[in-house]
């Protein structure tokens, strides 16, 4: 895989909190990337330095091969926590000054091109004091939109967005994906994982739980059957094949089988005259709490 | 870089009302001055021509080199190529230019135009005073530190000249800032008046460097 970013064994601690324990993983050239993880597992510091806003206590990052440097600025664009514009300015003119400072040829008109693709087109010369949240969060994207952007690191771009502004932004984001720029986006939100992400990795703790493609992580979810009599249902499906055990909730059964048998699952337990009641595949959120189980019993393992 | 400054002061409040202040500066002392009573009297040992470039230099371009970054451009030091040694001299050539603005302002208030070795003199004054705004303002990144340091070392510096030995006073009084510094017209001094430029741009040149690294 060619990485945009590497990040080897990074380590930050704040006083005696340990918040990055030595964490690795790879980006992906030209590809949604989504970095998940609950609030505090580390994010936010992961974006912070990888921007060189803070320097890490151990560890490498590596752009295209290269640390964090005046070139590497030239064509990576980073939207970190709140947007910082001038109030009294327009829109157009507050990404015009960022585009002078990422010396960009006739940047006023590449501010207003930026602006038309986040969809601010019409509010371009309104100030940006007058901007919503999320016309402010887009306006920060827009920022970033600069020519010759190679890679763009977004820390939770859709927070504060309404349904139709979050939309918006994932729209505009795949669209970058198309021109070949890398995006590494933090989020917390598993849904916008579950659509958008080609690439993900999971943080738990200060750690890497998950890194690899969407798909992979996909084929790991189970089939997942709310049945009547699920000591039944669990005894039926093992006669048929299936490794199935019983779930966390009231009737609820666990079947270890990949999406393609959710119809063969269900005729099964139809066919021994079960009532099933639903029947899916586990979502990313309970996946999600699966891999975070299993790195917490690892630590207690090493522990 | 210095079309960015202008565009960026062109609407903004506080530094609008900062530069408004400093082009007003040599009415109000005027005024001040016609106002008060029989005995007393206010004045300014500055032309007022050169008064409001003054002004503008200790007010607007410490509030351009220290609250305006703080509001706006910082994160954008780290995450652009942006430098901020790049970044303080647009700022430092947008103060000159407002400096020279006031200038003009103020010598047609006042209908003179002085002449052109106290012009000389005078720019070389301006252009000294935002050189030790500069590195002060890299140093503390504080408007109201630039401005208290300013008036307390304007007051004390006199007095802890003065217990200086005899035979150092007149190179101190050269090379410190807010002295002797800018009298370029004292010719006497003038090599070692050079030589502390020259440091005080190698300051400032470092303070903003190693910004943002």
């Amino acid at each position: 895989m060619d990485s945009a970013i590497e990040v080897r064994g990074l380590t930050k601690r704040y006083g005696e909190r340990e918040v990055l324990k030595g964490i690795s993983f790879r980006v992906p050239k030209g590809a949604i990337s989504l970095y998940l993880g609950p609030n505090g597992a580390g994010k936010t510091t992961t974006f912070r330095l990888l921007a060189g806003l803070e320097r890490p206590d151990g560890g490498e990052i590596l752009f295209w091969d290269r640390p964090w440097s005046p070139e590497v600025k030239q064509t990576t664009g980073v939207t970190l926590e709140e947007p910082r514009f001038y109030p009294w300015l327009t829109g157009a003119e507050n990404v015009e000054i960022v585009f002078r400072y990422r010396n960009v040829e006739h940047s006023r008109r590449h501010a207003l091109e930026a602006l038309d693709r986040v969809g601010l087109g019409d509010a371009a010369h309104h100030r940006f004091g007058k901007y919503s949240l999320g016309m402010r969060q887009r306006l920060y994207m827009a920022a970033q939109l600069f020519p010759g952007v190679r890679a763009v690191l977004l820390d939770e771009p859709t927070n504060g967005l309404d349904v139709e502004g979050r939309e918006q932004v994932w729209r505009m984001l795949m669209d970058l994906a198309k021109q070949g720029v890398s995006l590494f986006i933090s989020t917390h939100q598993v849904l916008e994982a579950e659509r958008y992400a080609e690439y993900l990795v999971v943080l738990h703790e200060g750690r890497v739980a998950y890194q690899g493609r969407y798909r992979d992580l996909a084929m790991r979810r189970r089939i997942i059957v709310r049945a009547t009599r699920p000591g039944d249902a669990v005894a039926m499906l093992a006669r048929a094949g299936f490794r199935a055990y019983p779930g966390r909730r009231e009737e609820e059964v666990y079947v270890e089988a990949p999406a393609e048998q959710l119809a063969r699952v269900l005729e099964v337990l139809k066919d021994g005259g079960l009532h099933v009641f639903d029947g899916r595949l586990e979502d990313l959120e309970e996946l999600y709490w699966r891999i975070k189980d299993d790195v917490q019993r690892t630590d207690q393992v090493e522990a | 870089m210095t079309y960015s400054e202008l565009i960026k002061l062109k609407r903004n409040p506080a530094g609008l009302a900062l530069v408004a202040l400093a082009f007003l500066f040599p009415l109000v002392v005027l005024l001040a001055d016609r106002m008060s009573g029989e005995n007393v009297s206010v004045s300014s040992s500055v032309q007022p021509w050169l008064q409001a470039p003054l002004v503008v230099v200790f007010l607007l371009g410490a509030y351009l080199l220290t609250l305006e970054p703080a509001a706006g451009t910082e994160k954008w030091l780290w995450t652009t190529p942006l430098r901020p040694e790049r970044l303080a001299l647009a700022k430092v050539t947008a103060t000159a230019l407002v400096a020279l603005a006031a200038f003009l302002f103020a010598a047609g208030l006042f209908g003179s135009l002085p002449a052109s070795r106290e012009l000389f003199y005078g720019g070389l004054a301006a252009l000294s005073s935002l050189l030790t705004v500069t590195w002060l303002s890299g140093l503390l990144r504080s408007f109201a530190g630039v401005l208290v340091a300013s008036v307390i070392w304007s007051q004390a510096a006199p007095f802890l000249h003065s217990l200086l030995p005899e035979g150092i006073q007149g190179v101190a009084w050269s090379v410190l800032p807010a002295l002797g510094l800018t009298h370029f017209e004292d010719a006497a001094h003038n090599a070692a008046r050079i030589g502390a430029h020259v440091l005080y741009l190698l300051l400032a040149y470092w303070v903003w460097a190693r910004r943002a690294r």
